[in-house]
């Protein structure tokens, strides 16, 4: 399924979050969504997935409007993983992944054998099938970051759109985590993932899409992605390096004395 | 890889069902287990098997009358009411993903009552029988319509809980106002019993009255099951599932206006069995709100049904009203929640 977003606004009361943004998704792509706090990278996410309406533009999913599409149908084909790990109630991991399917189950039935394989397989992708009796209550944060992840990924919908999909995970399940969100965009769905890290968003996505007061500084190759933008975004100055024929980006210093300044009271 | 690369999956998955089930069967026939006894429970010495045959002949003996008329009633409307403060319990729970919430907490119990302390203020009551239940019926579908208003104009969950806490606040004022300015003392003493909540004297057609709206509450109530699944993961994972949150929250206000509006209408406020219940049940299916509420239901009537047994078979007399009995067992059951709460924070 292809989303594109064309000419997006969105305000919360007098706050402009995003304005006139365009961007185009496609199936078997893998895009880094980044850009500092407060940039609207969110925001952005939840619009594409029909989470907040724009006050300007919109969203057509293949070339069509969420209304002509219909929510369920919507909800079958578009996974998304929210920020943070809020799981109510002391819920047992297997039961969180099997919510992902919901979409595709008839009311009221249980989950089919379909419906167990998925689970199985998303699971076992995201490296939780071990915890999967414990009660998500008693994880730790990176672990229940995993279990969501595995429940945005059993739904096995065209489109994963995840925001911060690898915070609070340690440095083995980041990579595992990178490593598995290419492999299910080479699989053939399109994958958006809110990034902080420069270097895991440099090195394994497709596509960077660089978000800045609500608008977008770069929509292209990881490469494209200049000292400079990184020097307007962020306020900081990046080491570029290359391993294994990889390049990747990783910030350095902050740039201007102003902000040492405005954090002086923290030393 | 597949289900298949894990021995036991599948069987496990079957086994939970079936689990499921069970326990949903064993409360289900306690339940009628205890509707029954609280038929054979009673000040009357009353044979209750040759009441029934008289009864079902048709024959208009004592023993006949007391059981269609005292014992029938009570029983039916205990499990009833049982049932829909549990289930709403259980229901507000998964709403408002709040261990603390019960039926009450969106103002309805708290305008059903005050509907019916109208009709005993302005007279209605005394006038014809069904006065006092429709009065209360009216309240909650008042409170109802306002709620609505509210979701229709976009307000979330939060807004709910501090409008529940402002009709729960007028209406208690109301109510204290029809207390203070009542024409005579027994007025006021007949209203101050009637909102500590009791089964005593219930006939079979306000059974008749409560009954389909019940029901058709927690009809309702049920078809949000997997909807609050969705919600444990937040409000935003379960749009993108597909649910409707302003349609669930509607439902969810409708269901518990009618089941609750219905039973505070007849019984009059009875506290705690719709918070204690779903904490009772909660670990016994995983925590999940969809399949709590059938058996918070189940269990709801028989704590309710235990509660009102319990009552006629204290020797006090006279006898201790449902409300203060649910009170007395839910109080402490409260407190060592809170306890538990601070220790898990």
């Amino acid at each position: 399924m292809e989303i594109r977003a064309e000419g997006l606004e969105v305000r919360f009361g007098d706050a402009r979050i995003l304005g006139d943004v365009w961007l185009t998704l496609r199936p078997g792509e893998l895009v880094g969504l980044i850009g500092p706090n407060g940039a609207g990278k969110t925001t952005l996410l939840r619009a594409l997935a029909d989470l907040v309406r724009p006050t300007r533009g919109v969203v057509r999913y293949d070339g069509k409007p969420r209304s002509a599409l219909g929510r369920a149908v919507l909800a079958r084909r578009l996974a998304f993983l929210a920020q943070g790990d809020e799981v109510n109630w002391a819920l047992r991991v297997d039961h969180v992944v099997e919510l992902g399917r919901l979409p595709h189950r008839r009311a009221f039935a249980g989950p089919s054998q379909k419906d167990r394989d998925a689970v199985e397989r998303a699971l076992q992708a995201a490296g939780v099938a071990h915890l999967r009796f414990r009660a998500c209550s008693t994880l730790s944060g990176g672990e229940r970051k995993r279990v969501l992840l595995a429940r945005a990924l059993a739904a096995e919908g065209e489109v994963l759109l995840a925001d911060e999909p690898v915070a609070a995970l340690d440095p083995l399940h980041q990579l595992r985590i990178m490593q598995l969100l290419r492999s299910t965009a080479r699989g053939g769905a399109g994958v958006v993932a809110v990034l902080h890290d420069l270097m895991l968003a440099t090195r394994f996505c497709d596509r960077i899409v660089l978000l800045c007061a609500g608008s977008i500084l770069l929509d292209g190759d990881p490469a494209e992605l200049s000292d400079a933008l990184i020097r307007k975004a962020y306020g900081v100055t990046a080491f570029r390096g290359e391993q294994d024929g990889q390049p990747f980006v990783a910030p350095w210093v902050p740039c201007d004395r102003s902000s040492d300044e405005s954090f002086g009271g923290l030393r | 890889m597949t289900a298949s690369a894990l021995p036991g999956t599948d069987a496990h998955a079957r086994r939970e069902r079936l689990a499921y089930w069970k326990l949903a069967g064993l409360l289900a026939l306690a339940a009628v287990a205890m509707t029954i006894a609280s038929a054979f429970v009673g000040y009357a010495r009353l044979d209750v098997l040759p009441a029934l045959a008289d009864a079902l002949h048709g024959e208009r003996s004592l023993p006949a009358m007391v059981l269609t008329q005292l014992r029938l009633p009570r029983a039916i409307l205990g499990a009833l009411v049982g049932f829909s403060l549990g289930i709403t319990g259980a229901a507000m729970q998964g709403l408002l993903r709040n261990p603390l919430a019960e039926p009450g907490i969106v103002g309805v119990s708290g305008a059903a009552a005050f509907g019916a302390v109208v009709c005993f203020y302005s007279g209605l009551a005394g006038a014809f029988a069904l006065a006092l239940p429709l009065g209360g019926i009216a309240g909650a579908f008042v409170v109802a319509l306002i709620l609505f208003a509210l979701v229709g104009r976009g307000a979330g969950t939060m807004t709910l809980i501090l409008a529940g806490v402002a009709i729960n606040s007028f209406a208690g004022a109301m109510t204290s106002i029809a207390l203070n300015l009542s024409p005579n003392p027994y007025a006021a003493l007949e209203i101050v019993f009637w909102l500590m909540g009791s089964l005593v004297d219930r006939s079979l057609p306000q059974v008749w009255l409560a009954a389909p709206l019940m029901v058709a509450g927690w009809a309702l109530l049920i078809s949000v099951g997997p909807a609050l699944d969705a919600l444990t993961l937040g409000e935003d994972s379960a749009r993108s599932l597909g649910f409707d949150l302003p349609r669930l929250r509607v439902k969810v206000v409708a269901g518990c206006a009618l089941a609750v509006g219905a039973a505070v209408a007849v019984t009059g406020v009875i506290g705690f069995v719709g918070l204690v219940v779903p904490h009772i049940l909660r670990p016994f299916v995983g925590a999940r709100p969809g399949r709590l509420l059938l058996v918070s239901g189940f269990g709801g009537a028989i704590l309710l049904l235990g509660a009102d047994i319990a009552v006629r078979l204290m020797p006090i007399r006279p006898e201790l009203h449902l409300g203060v009995m649910t009170a007395v067992i839910g109080g402490p059951f409260l407190f060592s929640l809170v306890y538990r709460l601070r220790e898990d924070a």
